[in-house]
């Protein structure tokens, strides 16, 4: 399911890049960008946490940070110029997000070891998708 | 013996000193945004730096003149207040970049937030400037920067593609994003090429009484400290490549960059990442407002020397307290440091040209280096890049500030 779901956001995405020019491509691109890069941060920052290579404070206030660049992510993404369906994607897949780092950072704040391991081996690969912005740029 | 010594001691202070805020910034971003691409950005400013460096040891230990003194005799005032004016606004901005990288340091190990350490890291540095010597101030605060040798352990334990990283030290075209690629490629050259260290560079050597007898001494010194130094940053970047791009990361916040040692070497490659950006930031403190108090002494020809007691070059020491002062209130506004760094460094290349263009007409007088005057080839190597740095930064900075 979720493979299909990301597949047709993908389909959409590059849709909408090969149809919308330059520019819309690119603003496509960097909600992406800012996308894998906090989620990827966050499963980084979980995956060094279970392995006792950070302390807590800095695992928790990086997960802070995740979420709010996320949420002011989301906040640029309504006052971009795009189409409305790619916003709409765009902004699931950025809330989707937002809310697994909100779990990690509950489990890592309730120094949930279990819970962090679970959430670093379940969630998807974020980066996967960032092969659509490749594809877009290209 | 001696001679050996005091080239030793050069060397191995250039490269303790060499990494700070900037270099560590954009060369982390480079890396985690274009893998090893950016690599010949650190060259280019790293050769440059050499030329220039050399030239401020040699325009001292001839002239026995610092670089700001010879180049209001020059010039005289009207035109020196121009440099004067662009490289004190730009100090002031690049001391707020590296304070805040000492309160990032200081937030990663306490995890009380950055702006809360800026006065005490600003008070710190006032009173190693206020009791110390040059000596202390310029060996010991580069000593501990040997620290930041940690990048090239890291970088050779991740076992990088070296034949690619050669390759990525000849310039290339970007291959995605092309504006942000020149932004930081400028960025770089900013961080490299920074002429604060010009006028330290001199000053200290007007401070250490050099003579002609050391211009041998400086030219190997100056070579091989900044070239050990450039091999730092490419070692920053190249971590950079092989931590972040396989994850997807880039690196938007200075948060991300403290887990770039971790993979490596776990809970201790987190404090000393912490460590090397905290003393390397904190020397290239001192330097910046050493620089700034040099050039404004200098320039108005009040008393200088980090040697004399405060109260006998008291305006000398106001003008670094005050350098301190600023740069810890704009810290303290919370301005997010990384974007103040890179910015920084972008302006800082903008501004090369005003810097080092009347150095070079110095450096082409022989009425300041008698017969030790400028080669073709220095002067050729120093106008390319510069003139490069600063085409790049009238092309990209407007563009990234409007992107962004």
């Amino acid at each position: 399911m979720r493979t299909r779901w990301r597949a047709s956001t993908a389909g959409l995405i590059l849709s909408v890049v090969a149809c919308a020019g330059k520019s819309a491509a690119e603003r496509i691109a960097e909600h992406d960008r800012v996308r894998v890069a906090w989620e990827e941060t966050a499963r980084f920052v979980g995956a060094e946490w279970i392995g006792g290579a950070i302390p807590d404070a800095y695992a928790t206030r990086t997960l802070d940070r995740a979420n709010e660049e996320l949420r002011a992510d989301s906040e640029k993404l309504q006052k971009d110029d795009m189409p409305d369906e790619a916003r709409a994607r765009l902004g699931e897949a950025l809330e989707a997000t937002r809310a697994r780092v909100d779990t990690l950072r509950l489990a890592v704040g309730a120094s949930d070891r279990a819970s962090v391991a679970r959430l670093v081996r379940d969630s998807p690969r974020a980066n996967a998708d960032s092969l659509l912005r490749q594809v877009a740029l290209r | 013996m001696k001679k050996l010594l005091e080239i030793t001691l050069g060397i191995v202070t250039s490269i303790g000193g060499f990494l700070e805020v900037g270099s560590l910034a954009t060369s982390a971003q480079a890396g985690a945004a274009f893998g090893f691409q950016l690599i010949w950005a650190i060259v280019l400013g790293t050769v440059c730096l050499i030329f220039l460096v050399e030239m401020s040891g040699r325009l001292a230990a001839v002239s026995k003149q610092t670089l700001a003194g010879a180049m209001r005799d020059r010039f005289g005032y009207p035109f020196f207040l121009v440099p004067l004016v662009a490289m004190s606004l730009l100090a002031l901005l690049v001391m707020a970049s590296e304070l805040g990288g000492v309160c990032l340091s200081l937030q990663l190990v306490t995890g009380i937030s950055f702006p809360w350490w800026a006065p005490v890291g600003a008070f710190a540095a006032w009173l190693l400037l206020w009791k110390g010597t040059f000596s202390v101030v310029e060996k010991g605060a580069s000593l501990f920067g040997l620290v930041t040798i940690v990048f090239v352990i890291a970088a050779f334990r991740l076992h990088p593609d070296w034949t690619r990283a050669a390759h990525a030290a000849l310039p290339s075209m970007p291959r995605h994003e092309a504006m942000r690629y020149w932004f930081f490629a400028v960025s770089i050259l900013g961080a490299s090429i920074a002429p604060y260290l010009l006028y330290f560079y001199s000053a200290g050597a007007v401070e250490d009484k050099w003579n002609e007898t050391d211009v041998p001494v400086n030219r190997i010194t100056a070579t091989l400290g900044m070239s050990f130094g450039g091999v730092l940053a490419v070692a920053v970047l190249i971590v950079a490549a092989l931590v972040f791009v396989p994850r997807g990361i880039r690196i938007e916040r200075f948060d991300q960059i403290a887990l770039m040692l971790t993979p490596i070497m776990g809970r201790w490659g987190f404090y000393l990442f912490a460590a090397a950006l905290g003393i390397a930031c904190f020397g290239a403190m001192l330097e910046i407002a050493l620089s700034v108090a040099y050039l404004v002494a200098q320039g108005f020809g009040w008393k200088w020397s980090e040697d004399a007691r405060p109260r006998d070059a008291a305006r000398f020491s106001l003008v670094y307290t005050a350098t301190l002062v600023g740069g810890a209130l704009i810290v303290m506004m919370g301005v997010d440091p990384l974007a103040i760094t890179l910015m920084s460094m972008a302006l800082t290349g903008a501004f090369l040209p005003i810097a080092i263009v009347p150095f070079l007409i110095l450096m082409n007088d022989s009425r300041f280096v008698g017969q030790h005057t400028n080669g073709w080839i220095s002067n050729t190597v120093v106008c390319a890049i510069v003139g490069l740095a600063f085409v790049l930064a009238v092309v990209s900075i407007p563009l990234e500030v409007m992107g962004s």
